[in-house]
């Protein structure tokens, strides 16, 4: 039996069925793109500046003063989100079984200003939609606490020197850690991975918690994660428990109680005594928190299975310390193929300034492999040993107008013993478009974001440009930030272990034209 | 004129049956066959041959109750015939991926007969379709017998292609439980 015969099986539902789905009542009515963006960008702002003014110590810790405390901000941004904000989730389709969970829950007006990280749960899910970026949810252990000095000669940043300006209720400064990430929750895989986190004043100062568990974005500049959100794991009784700190953060369970989804995890809480709930305000098991936070995204549709680090190469200090010893290799087979599946949906790619700017040089090509060197030559033209160098053949420049049959020399990350992010190394003859820039050593670099492997469709058997960029912001037809795009190709690369998913297609022309717009 | 009536004409071996058919429920009908086709002369090409069918079918059958039903039932089948059997690979890719989100309620999938009956199965997945909320119904029905794509779904629904795409997983998932449950392993 095959899934045809089932599509022809299906004929046979009963009538009523049939003709209730004829033509079913409209969906909820989409809301402007205008309101939409007008509506997000309040919210945004508000929660924006309730959580950065809360964790850099502008606001009061406690609940106490209901005008402008976090809370109080907090509330005026879900009632800005009421407006219809959270519509696009669909609320209609999801179980929505949320009841206040726990009644006697900790006046929060009473807890200790620990925050641990910018975001409330309903916050990050906001900002999920409104900016597009990938999230991890990660299990770490903390290795090491550096002291300040060393901080900041790790980072070169001078501020872990200092008392943070912002705590007006403390002088210590903020504190850098190493810790090792163990596990990916979304993915659900083993990892061991160094990185570094920074935590401002208070946060983690009284826990014994050796573990925790983190969602995590973008890195900073400096080569240091700020977690979004943080929580001590602790073992009782065999099972891990989580706990989440925070006065101004709405808890999991309030953000049920405001309108997010509970899924099926009605167990979340569980009993917490008084002496806990003053430091904290939710205690759950690892295995629901980790559970609810991995299908509520699912079902927001936020795509967090390409999730991986966010690239680290903007710290030279932190790659000096680490040697990269984080990067998780896999074995190296050289097998050539080149396929990609049809799923039948693709999207264009946002090319946003940030991504553009400070690119000297800065070109949209497309280019035909012609000789990949040597990982001895790649390092020692780059001073890198993560990357290989390639000659290029320029076919066509489509921002400095005809530059055919030119050559460039360009690094690119992975090689054969290091295939960094799943960056494997090209092959001779693959073609390509991609917006390269000087690096100012001799050679060009990818923007990562803006690479798009040419192959031919099994389907059609024409040419068109495989996205095979590390998950920039897409948008749907209405023009909202979706996340990353549907996967619908697998690009088989030159090892036949490490394959990249590609996350949509385009014809070549059209996407360069696109790019080169943006681009100026 | 009512469906019983229209039924009588096809009793009757009157050919007006058919004209009074067409003016009742042509538009839909070649709705529904375009939405599997996507092209217009072979979605009228399609209900032609769906008058000729239920011509032939009527008698004996007797769908007095739900003509409309009955008849879609027919044009379904004749535009996936149809769809199968044409070339035109983008759209056929539809049915192939239609066919492999199928495919994951069927534990071992091969090319031997299948031992449940048709009308077997179609009642058991009407009574789960039945217990579903509606939405999560009507987006099921829409995908897998209007043959809707992700695409117009999130336009029908209000929701990602991606929400679309995890709430039909997880529908898979519990039909595919149910039938497990009910003793069908297929």
């Amino acid at each position: 039996m095959r899934g045809t015969d089932l599509l022809y099986m299906l004929s046979e539902i009963d009538s009523d069925l049939i003709e209730l789905a004829e033509s079913p009542s409209a969906a909820k009515p989409r809301i402007s793109y205008i309101k939409y963006l007008s509506i997000a960008a309040c919210a945004v702002i508000a929660v924006s500046a309730a959580g950065y003014a809360f964790i850099r110590g502008l606001l009061p810790a406690c609940g106490n003063n209901s005008d402008i405390g976090p809370q109080g901000l907090t509330t005026t941004a879900s009632e800005i989100t009421d407006a219809d904000f959270t519509e696009p989730l669909a609320q209609d389709v999801l179980p929505d079984d949320s009841q206040p969970i726990n009644p006697d829950e900790p006046d929060v007006g009473d807890i200790s200003p620990s925050t641990g990280g910018a975001f409330s749960y309903k916050e990050l899910t906001e900002d999920m939609y409104s900016s597009g970026k990938a999230y991890g949810l990660v299990r770490l252990e903390i290795i090491e606490r550096f002291t300040p000095e060393k901080a900041a000669e790790i980072t070169g940043n001078p501020a872990f020197l200092e008392p943070d300006p912002d705590a007006a209720d403390t002088d210590a400064p903020r504190t850098l850690l190493s810790a090792r990430i163990t596990y990916d929750y979304l993915n659900q895989r083993d990892m061991s991975m160094e990185i570094l986190l920074c935590l401002f004043p208070g946060v983690l100062g009284e826990t014994s918690a050796d573990e925790h568990i983190a969602v995590l974005s973008d890195i900073s500049d400096y080569g240091y994660y700020i977690p979004d959100m943080l929580f001590d794991v602790y073992d009782e009784d065999g099972v891990d428990i989580a706990l989440q700190r925070g006065s101004k953060w709405i808890s999991i369970a309030s953000g049920l109680d405001s309108g997010l989804v509970k899924g099926d995890y009605p167990g979340l809480d569980l009993e917490m005594t008084a002496e806990e709930a003053s430091v904290y305000i939710h205690k759950m098991t690892v295995a629901d928190l980790a559970g609810f936070i991995r299908e509520d995204w699912a079902m927001r549709g936020i795509d967090f299975e390409g999730f991986d680090l966010p690239d680290t190469d903007n710290s030279e200090a932190r790659r000096q310390r680490f040697a990269y010893h984080d990067v998780e290799l896999t074995e190296y087979r050289p097998s050539f193929s080149a396929e990609a599946d049809f799923l039948g949906h693709y999207d264009f790619a946002d090319v946003s300034e940030e991504l553009l700017k400070d690119k000297p040089g800065l070109r949209l090509i497309e280019f035909e492999v012609s000789a990949v060197h040597s990982d001895d030559e790649a390092a020692k033209v780059s001073g890198r040993s993560d990357g290989t160098l390639y000659t290029l053949k320029v076919v066509k420049d489509f921002t400095q107008g005809s530059a055919q049959d030119s050559e460039i020399t360009l690094w690119n990350y992975g090689n054969g013993s290091e295939q960094y992010r799943g960056y494997p190394v090209w092959a001779k003859g693959e073609q390509f478009i991609a917006a390269v820039y000087e690096s100012g050593n001799g050679y060009y670099l990818p923007i990562y974001e803006l690479e798009f492997a040419l192959m031919k469709s099994p389907i059609d058997g024409e040419a068109y440009a495989y996205d095979i960029g590390e998950g920039p912001v897409y948008f749907d037809s209405l023009g909202l930030p979706q996340g990353v795009a549907e996967i619908e190709y697998r690009w088989q690369t030159t090892t036949d272990n490490n394959d990249r998913l590609v996350g949509g297609r385009f014809k070549p022309e059209e996407i360069a034209k696109a790019v080169a717009e943006c681009m100026g | 004129m009512t469906d019983e009536e229209i039924v009588s004409l096809y009793f009757s071996r009157s050919e007006s049956a058919i004209a009074h058919t067409r003016d009742k429920y042509g538009r839909r009908l070649r709705a529904v066959s375009y939405n599997i086709l996507r092209d217009l002369q072979s979605s009228e090409e399609c209900e032609n041959d769906s008058y000729m069918a239920a011509w032939g079918a009527i008698p004996p059958a007797r769908p007095a109750n739900c003509l409309y039903a009955f008849l879609a039932r027919i044009i379904r089948n004749l535009s996936l015939n149809r769809l199968r059997d044409a070339k035109r690979l983008k759209r056929q890719s539809e049915l192939v991926a239609l066919s492999d989100e199928l495919e994951e309620l069927i534990s071992s999938p091969d090319d031997t007969e299948c031992e449940v009956e048709s009308h077997e199965l179609a009642a058991l997945v009407s009574g789960f379709l039945r217990a579903l909320p509606e939405s999560k119904r009507l987006i099921f029905l829409r995908r897998y017998w209007y043959t809707d794509t992700t695409a117009e779904l999130s336009e029908r629904f209000g929701m990602s292609q991606s929400n679309v795409k995890t709430t039909l997983c997880r529908i898979r998932a519990e039909l595919r439980e149910y039938l497990k449950k009910e003793g069908i392993e297929l």
